[in-house]
């Protein structure tokens, strides 16, 4: 590892890209001048208010819109052939999970999409069933989930092919607090197990200081970075980190970067 | 947990209907005759028992024209879906075209079925494809606009999803879209059913060889005894629709068994 050049680790390399959507004669600038490398292996968040920009960026990179300036390369290749390439999953904030499909089919369908033969979907399925867990219901349809399980077969159809890299797009927050604080530990021992790059989008503080290697702080109209925090904790992140003082520290840490914008009028969480 | 938005028959209920209006229907029939002194009564309003004889007597005439009907007008109802959902899939898939197209359709079903019957009769002279062109015409058009709205209430993070996937065209099409939109293709069939018979039966009004409608016409211009089997041609024509409409339900809780009100309670 330490012996790969800088660009042999970079995983994705956002640089200078702005996003305007047309809106009438002038346009919303969604971020603005955005540049940030992520590197292989690394959890990063994105972190911000809502009107933050944090989403588009993460759309960005997953080539789910066109930057108005700038490149964004990721394992340096345009996201466009990244997807093609079948670089990255994507894991949304609800599940989308095709309810005529079983928990098993589900996390096939992209499978079949890249054209796998039957058995080695199987193989797959029945790894990445285990893998979140949901061995037990393969069989079931999403309808006969909770919400938390809908969301982990999204991250095993997300997996499936075994993309290099994991975008998530505030997966849990539409969980209850207990189950999102299960997923989250979920998450990293999924993270630990797979060795991918994460780039999570969360507004949650706490989710962001539990979950991240680094922490992109990102401020309001037009979206900017405003800080990126590197956080040092116990990489094992044991449950009772939550409470701890170093934990509460890179709260605050994150919290100030709020209180310093524009009049302190956040909402976080 | 999910209140099921349709609503649910209970067989009991369904009985005491039935009997309240064979009472109803027994009761107005003899009031007809021996109360208000009606003119030829027997004619306008016959005896509910008289009409059920009737029915049973002629069961082979009944059940013969009966199919003939039923089977032109399933037969219709299927091509005239198939050219609905072409036309869905199609509008869907291109604007223009939607906008070029949707308002042909909407003309086509200002046109009045009684009157476009005879000119589709007249051109083709064959009653057997008249009626099936006709029950696919009132058919294709409730099954277009339900499958075209179905198509575009796929979410829009279901599409991404799709996209992040680099599906080809026919896997966007055969993996979600299709599937997607069979609800509301279904809910389009369910109201073409009773149109598709009934537009068979004017074609066959205007002078079929066989089928339910040519008995219907024949039995307008005789006697008392024809007055029965003029109401047993009605119910037998009811008949067909709930069949018709009945083997849609059906098919639809085969094919889509994920929609909610199919759903089995519990795992």
């Amino acid at each position: 590892m330490e012996e790969l050049a800088v660009s042999e680790r970079l995983a994705i390399q956002v640089q200078d890209a702005s996003v305007i959507f047309p809106n009438g004669g002038n346009g919303i600038t969604a971020i603005q001048d955005i540049s940030l490398n992520i590197y292989r292996n690394e959890f990063v968040s994105l972190l911000g208010p809502s009107g933050c920009g944090k989403s588009t960026l993460i759309r960005l990179m997953s080539d789910l819109i066109q930057p108005t300036l700038g490149t964004i390369a990721i394992e340096q290749n345009n996201p466009s052939e990244a997807r093609l390439l079948r670089k990255f999953g994507i894991v949304f904030q609800s599940p989308i999970l095709m309810e005529w499909r079983t928990v098993r089919d589900n996390i096939e369908l992209p499978l079949e999409i890249s054209g796998i033969l039957k058995k080695a979907r199987r193989a797959i399925s029945d790894e990445m069933l285990e893998l979140v867990g949901l061995t037990k219901f393969h069989k079931h349809y999403p309808w006969q989930l909770s919400g938390g399980m809908q969301q982990r077969v999204a991250i095993a159809r997300a997996l499936a092919l075994n993309p290099s890299i994991l975008f998530m797009d505030e997966p849990f927050s539409s969980l209850d607090e207990f189950t999102k604080e299960r997923l989250q530990t979920e998450l990293l021992r999924i993270r630990e197990k797979t060795k991918k790059t994460i780039v999570f989008v969360t507004h949650s503080i706490s989710e962001a200081v539990y979950l991240s290697d680094r922490i992109v702080v990102l401020s309001a109209h037009p979206g900017r970075i405003h800080s990126i925090i590197d956080v040092k904790l116990d990489p094992s992140r044991p449950s009772i980190i939550r409470e701890s003082e170093a934990f509460y520290d890179y709260m605050k840490q994150v919290r100030n970067c709020f209180h310093h914008e524009v009049g302190g009028s956040n909402d976080d969480e | 947990m999910t209140t099921s938005s349709k609503p649910t028959f209970s067989a009991g209920a369904v009985f005491g209907w039935v009997l309240g209006l064979i009472l109803l229907w027994e009761l107005a029939a003899w009031a007809m005759q021996n109360l208000f002194h009606v003119n030829s009564a027997k004619l306008k309003l016959p005896y509910l028992h008289d009409v059920l004889y009737t029915m049973l007597t002629n069961i082979p005439v009944l059940l013969d024209s009966g199919t003939k009907t039923f089977g032109n007008a399933l037969t219709g109802l299927l091509l005239g879906s198939l050219i609905g959902a072409a036309l869905a899939f199609a509008m869907n898939r291109a604007k223009s075209l939607e906008s070029t197209i949707a308002p042909y359709l909407i003309f086509s079903q200002m046109v009045p079925i009684i009157g476009l019957a005879p000119i589709v009769f007249g051109i083709i002279h064959d009653a057997q494809y008249s009626r099936i062109i006709m029950a696919a015409y009132v058919t294709f058009f409730p099954v277009a606009i339900n499958t075209l709205k179905g198509l575009k209430s796929i979410r829009k993070e279901h599409l991404e999803l799709m996209f992040s996937y680099a599906p080809s065209r026919w896997q966007l099409f055969s993996k979600l879209q299709f599937t997607a939109s069979l609800p509301d293709l279904f809910i389009g069939l369910k109201l073409a059913a009773p149109l598709a018979i009934t537009s068979a039966i004017v074609v066959e009004l205007m002078g079929a060889p066989d089928g339910i409608g040519v008995i219907m016409v024949t039995s307008l211009y005789y006697g008392t005894a024809s007055a029965y089997m003029f109401w047993s041609t009605v119910f037998t024509s009811i008949g067909i629709g709930v069949l018709l409409f009945s083997i849609i339900s059906l098919l639809e809780r085969l094919v889509t068994p994920w929609q909610p009100e199919f759903r089995k309670k519990g795992g």
